[in-house]
């Protein structure tokens, strides 16, 4: 292997390091007119009165849009694939507010300046009603209805074994509460795209999206026009962490595209987006664990309440994405998962890195380090006598765990950061202190046992010796397209220069079922590529056995060049062979594939976090990380410990600082970066990465997922790291100074007593 | 389209013509850092800007006469790097190293920190406590010198006058002074690029021959409408000799300093926690080494 | 109101309101797109250029300030048809990922080794404070500055 276990740099990286690639917003089209959004500066009510005269009045102007002009298709903005049955309750404007960033209208407009300026004249009245921040008591019977359902419109249970018989038996019931909070992706791009109609109606939507055909769907459902009328062409992402996985502004941009027949831009600026996009589900957990004298987990109980947000979009897929986890970390026979999800007046709920399962892990970690706790056990053996095992099964029927090295994960983690001497060294007495902690965490590879999973892959070898891959790929900034072009070159043993994916586009690429989505990119389409690759060479072995009349055993096809074992001086290059075949058989060097995910193996991670409390105002400094992870193979390791340590960057904001906050109207409190804190570069611990390869059989070349679980374990390593230092139990998070310092002044006054 | 007018004066004589014809829509700047951001985020779209930056004369950071003067067009980075910011103020130069990003300190200026009144602004505490003085001209080229507190009188609110600009700042040296300045940013570990929650500045008279503190002003910003003089600190530290002892009543006092200013509302109750954080911090500056022979840090009890 | 400035050594003569931010002009008038907007309120960095030698936000900046001024872009940091050092490490320590950050984290950088061409970890980690990744944790961005920091 040439290229796959190396580290290639991302496809597009000289555009990017010279400021020359274009994202949507860099993209300009003759005749572009600017659009923007107005959103609602309430959280709940309805529009008693807009007059949008004043902004049709200012030069430039050349249109505004509100419910009042625009169609009621409703829609729902997580439906990835035709037939998948979901809640509809958006639609492009509404006249019901239900929530502080709600769509109210959109200016469109000659420039950027004048839309910016048009959208300040339009004139709203609102009639306000009760506004909803707490999911708990959303939940309440005399709650006011957000939608015209009951505001609870989700529920399910998950069970193996008999959990609420064992727990009576048990040595010890440890029960946490914890809440996660609801985070905004903070991808660096904001959200944007671009849309233009042509003489026929049929429309272009260029987005930095997720799943192109999402995007199709969405715009069809929305604008109630057929899906072939409309074309979705991928545009380079400055980052999506699951942001920009659900359409949010494209069906308004086509819409006024479609009204004005021009090409529209309609950009976000940062508020907009923390408010009015999409944002990691909050939610609150209630865990209870049994465990007999020895560690063994003998049964547990779990209870989540799921803070949809303002809209249903994947708010029961989240709440099922969480529970299903909660079975395949650890070896629990009795175990019942029960989970709500619910509507609040606050932003929407979406896909977001792990998808639920930094939520579930952040709930089910913490509380493992409280029985630890209260057996007065080391974390580490707790978590070692109760983890999976490789080819466990999965309890409640779910896809094979596959190759799950987790217990590897751990051993080496804890060996490499001297977890023993870390954990038990004393405490520090002064104003900063020093502690330490672990969290472990389990996630999938696609969507195979839930949903379909499939993508059709066309690779074909051109006579001038290109190998291009056609495929519905989306690359987010994480390298989807290089590693697809490592597997490819790798398979055909061509160099990676020649290697050729064109733009992902509707028009272009095959059909793929759920784009980049639930860590299936490496795994699936990985596999696809792959696979496709084998049928080429395969091909053209044949057919080269023919043209060089040999025996096909006796084919090598190498470095680019083919030739009979037996007359090693007579080379052809993959190109011309390609040309000879194309003129002697009518065939083309190339195959169509449509792959089926042939599985779903868990990957698993563990990371060791090391940090120190100032003890006089609450500040947490990380001083440092180790991420542990069972990868399989790493396609490539420079991409993987990128990835890794920039999930680890998410994972501190999650457990220090980054909340979306909201004052008693619902109005968010730190709608920009100034207030919405992210980790930077001081504050940033260099994250150490060790990586487990022991291979998956059913991934290309052993590989599995690694995009979204590198971000899950980090929480709750961090977390119980603060608890271990200062002997607290923080049960929400973020972490903020001012919630350690309660939690010390709470020990304290208890110690006092 | 509505557009701005904009003056870059050269000289503070240019200077004075713009500021003659200064009216409600006429604003000054200096880096613009803060002002750009005002303008955009009110929908002003229109009048007259007038650019301080081109005023070479201004940007000097010099001694003359006893006293360290800042031009109203020093950067927070020429500030922050200056050493004889340092060594007369140092309160001064840990502020403006401690404003905004790199990006922010290269652009603005500590003159236009004063002007935007900016409750949680990082000079002001710092200029206050080394009683700063603020050198002003106006339109019809009259100059006027005012002290912090006839300068910033609210929450983004000052004495300045439409035709009126910041063009000194004016410290007085003091012999035996030694000064230092600390800060928290709000709602998280964040250690950089932070606005402030609660900043405090220290400016003291110390005499380590006769070990005595003879003077002491000692400034808490962000924690009011205005930075305010920390009257119980200051006189604890007055006349005294600095032990571990004192140490602990200082920030005591600081902290009971803005458990007042706060008056009850819950959501600032961690401003509290963080004036002891930044009283150890300040108090070790001033005195940690005194008081542990420079081997480890002071803590508190 | 005309304003004459010089981006990546070449003079650029243009009539434009002069409130309009440095980063809008960049963009929108003279064409230089490589300079991108990440939040408007220079807490993000994504905009960093270099003026007259220092790295400024040019969300921050107003036409009217940059008349007579030297601007430098991501654009200019490539040299006949070579790029910088600071892109070639940048590229081969694994630094870019989604690359939208990469232009204003390159031209803080670009402008730190202007000023220290030797600057340890801690300098380079406050030099980028002001510019946010959400792809990389900074390490292999900050490998990089080291990379060329160790450069003779």
């Amino acid at each position: 292997m040439k290229y796959v276990g190396s580290y290639v740099p991302i496809h597009d990286v000289i555009e990017k390091v010279t400021g020359k690639v274009k994202y949507v917003g860099d993209m300009e089209l003759p005749g572009m007119l600017h659009a923007k959004l107005l959103l609602s500066n309430i959280a709940h009510g309805r529009i008693k009165r807009i007059d949008t005269s004043k902004a049709e009045a200012l030069a430039g102007v050349k249109g505004v849009f509100t419910y009042k002009n625009s169609p009621v298709n409703m829609y729902n903005s997580h439906k990835w694939i035709d037939g998948l049955e979901v809640v509809k309750d958006e639609c492009l404007f509404s006249e019901k507010i239900r929530y502080y960033g709600d769509r109210v209208a959109a200016v469109v407009a000659i420039d950027k300046q004048t839309a910016e300026r048009a959208v300040r004249l339009i004139e709203v009245e609102y009639e306000e009603l009760p506004v909803i921040i707490d999911p708990e008591e959303a939940m309440k019977e005399d709650a006011v209805r957000i939608h015209e359902s009951d505001n609870v419109v989700f529920k399910k249970e998950l069970a193996c074994g008999y959990p609420e018989k064992e727990m009576e038996n048990a040595f010890l019931v440890v029960t946490d509460r914890i809440e996660t909070p609801k985070v905004h992706h903070g991808a660096m791009e904001t959200h944007g795209c671009i849309a233009d109609t042509d003489p026929s109606g049929n429309i272009t939507v260029w987005s930095p999206c997720q799943v192109i055909f999402q995007v199709q769907l969405i715009v069809s459902e929305a604008l109630g026009i057929p899906q072939s009328k409309i074309r979705v062409i991928k545009t380079t992402l400055g980052g999506s962490f699951g942001g920009k996985g659900q359409p949010t502004l494209e069906p308004i941009c086509a819409y006024l595209s479609s009204q004005l027949k021009k090409p529209v831009k309609l950009l976000m600026d940062r508020t907009e987006s923390i408010v009015g996009t999409r944002t990691r589900t909050k939610t609150i957990g209630t865990v209870k664990t049994a465990v007999d004298a020895e560690g063994n987990i003998i049964a547990r109980d779990i209870d989540v309440i799921v803070d949809m947000g303002a809209y249903f979009t994947n708010g029961s897929a989240v709440a099922m994405a969480m529970g299903k986890k909660a079975f395949k970390l650890y070896r629990i026979k009795n175990q019942r998962y029960n989970v709500v999800s619910v509507y609040t007046n606050t932003p929407i709920g979406g896909a977001a890195r792990g998808y639920g399962s930094p939520q579930i892990h952040a709930i089910t970690e913490i509380n493992m380090d409280n029985v630890a706790k209260g057996l007065g056990i080391d974390p580490v053996q707790l978590r070692l006598k109760n983890l999976v095992h490789p080819y466990d099964k999965d309890p409640i029927g779910g896809p094979e765990l596959g190759n799950a090295r987790v217990i590897d994960c751990v051993e080496k983690g804890a060996e490499a950061f001297g977890w023993k001497d870390r954990f038990e060294r004393r405490k520090d007495t002064g104003r900063f202190v020093r502690g330490v902690g672990m969290a472990c965490c389990a996630h999938g590879n696609g969507y195979f046992g839930a949903y379909p999973d499939f993508i059709t892959v066309s690779l074909r070898i051109t006579g001038d010796g290109y190998a291009v891959l056609k495929g519905a790929f989306h690359d987010l900034g994480c390298g989807t397209n290089t590693t697809m072009m490592q597997i490819v070159a790798d398979t055909l043993d061509l160099d990676i220069e020649k290697i050729c994916i064109p733009d992902t586009d509707t028009l272009v690429s095959p059909f793929d079922s759920a784009g980049t989505q639930a860590s299936r990119v490496t795994y699936v389409c990985g596999g696809a590529s792959m696979k496709a690759a084998q049928m080429v060479k395969e091909k053209m072995v044949r057919y080269s056995a023919g043209i060089l009349e040999c025996n096909i055993e006796d084919i090598v096809m190498k470095k680019g060049y083919i030739w009979d074992r037996n007359n090693e001086s007579h080379r052809i290059s993959y190109g011309d062979m390609a040309a000879l075949i194309e003129n002697r058989f009518s065939d083309e060097a190339g195959e169509t594939v449509t792959y089926q995910s042939p599985g779903n193996p868990a990957c698993y991670a563990a990371n060791f976090a090391e940090v120190e409390v100032d003890t006089v105002t609450g500040m947490v400094k990380v001083l440092d990380f180790l991420a542990v992870h069972d990868i399989g193979k790493a396609i490539n390791p420079g991409f993987v410990t990128g990835q890794i340590q920039g999930a680890v960057q998410m994972g501190i904001g999650m457990a220090l600082s980054e909340e979306i906050t909201f004052d008693k109207k619902g109005r968010v409190q730190n709608d920009r970066l100034g207030r919405y804190l992210v980790v930077n570069a001081p504050d940033m611990p260099d994250v150490k990465v060790i990586l487990v390869e022991e291979g998956e059989e059913s991934g290309p070349y052993g590989a599995k997922s690694l995009g979204e679980i590198a971000t899950v374990a980090a929480a709750p390593a961090i977390i119980n790291a603060i608890n271990n230092a200062l002997d607290i139990n923080i049960n929400i998070l973020p972490a903020t100074p001012e919630r350690i310092m309660e939690k010390i002044r709470a020990k304290k006054d208890a110690s006092e007593k | 389209m509505e557009q701005f007018l904009f003056d870059t004066p050269k000289s503070v004589k240019e200077l004075i013509e713009c500021l003659k014809n200064a009216d409600e829509s006429t604003y000054i700047l200096s880096g613009g850092t803060d002002l750009t951001i005002k303008l955009r985020s009110r929908g002003v779209y229109s009048g007259r800007l007038i650019d301080m930056s081109g005023i070479s004369e201004l940007r000097h950071i010099k001694t003359e006469d006893g006293f360290l003067k800042i031009g109203a067009n020093a950067t927070f980075t020429e500030i922050g790097e200056s050493d004889i910011v340092e060594k007369y103020a140092a309160c001064v130069a840990h502020a403006a190293r401690q404003v905004g990003s790199k990006q922010i300190r290269n652009a603005a200026r500590m003159a236009g920190n004063i002007a935007n009144s900016s409750p949680r602004g990082d000079s002001i505490p710092a200029l206050f406590a080394m009683d700063a003085r603020i050198r002003t001209i106006d339109g019809s080229g009259k100059t006027a010198i005012r002290t912090m507190d006839e300068t910033v009188t609210g929450i983004g609110r000052n004495s300045l006058k439409k035709d009126e600009a910041i063009i000194e700042i004016i410290i007085p040296i003091k012999k035996d002074l030694i000064s230092a300045f600390g800060k928290y940013g709000r709602e998280s570990s964040r250690t950089t690029v932070v606005i402030a929650n609660l900043n405090v500045a220290a400016a003291v008279e110390y005499n380590r021959i006769n070990n005595v503190i003879n003077d002491a002003s000692i400034v808490v910003g962000s924690a009011a409408p205005v930075p305010y003089h920390a009257l119980a600190a200051e006189n604890i530290l007055k006349g005294s000799k600095p032990t571990a002892e004192l140490g602990e009543r200082f920030v005591a006092a600081l902290m009971e300093h803005v458990r007042e200013s706060i008056n009850g509302v819950r959501r600032y109750e961690n401003k509290i926690d963080e004036a002891a954080g930044v009283g150890i911090n300040i108090y070790n500056m001033l005195f940690g080494d005194i008081i542990t022979g420079g081997d480890s840090k002071w803590e508190r009890k | 109101m005309n304003i004459v400035f010089i981006v990546n050594g070449d003079e650029y003569r243009i009539d434009t309101d002069p409130g309009k931010r440095l980063l809008d002009v960049l963009r929108e008038d003279i064409g230089f797109t490589g300079t991108k907007e990440g939040c408007g309120e220079g807490e993000c960095g994504a905009c960093t250029v270099i003026v007259d030698g220092l790295a400024v936000n040019s969300c921050l900046v107003m036409a009217g300030q940059i008349n007579g001024k030297e601007v430098i872009t991501v654009e200019g940091l490539e040299k006949d048809g070579e790029l910088d050092r600071l892109q070639k490490a940048f590229i081969s320590n694994g630094a870019v990922q989604c690359g939208y950050c990469t232009p204003g984290m390159l031209m803080s950088c670009k402008a730190l080794l202007m000023k220290n061409p030797h600057p340890n970890e801690e300098e380079i980690r406050l030099a980028i404070a002001g510019n946010l990744c959400r792809c990389t944790g900074y390490t292999k961005i900050v490998a990089a500055v080291k990379e060329v920091s160790q450069d003779v």
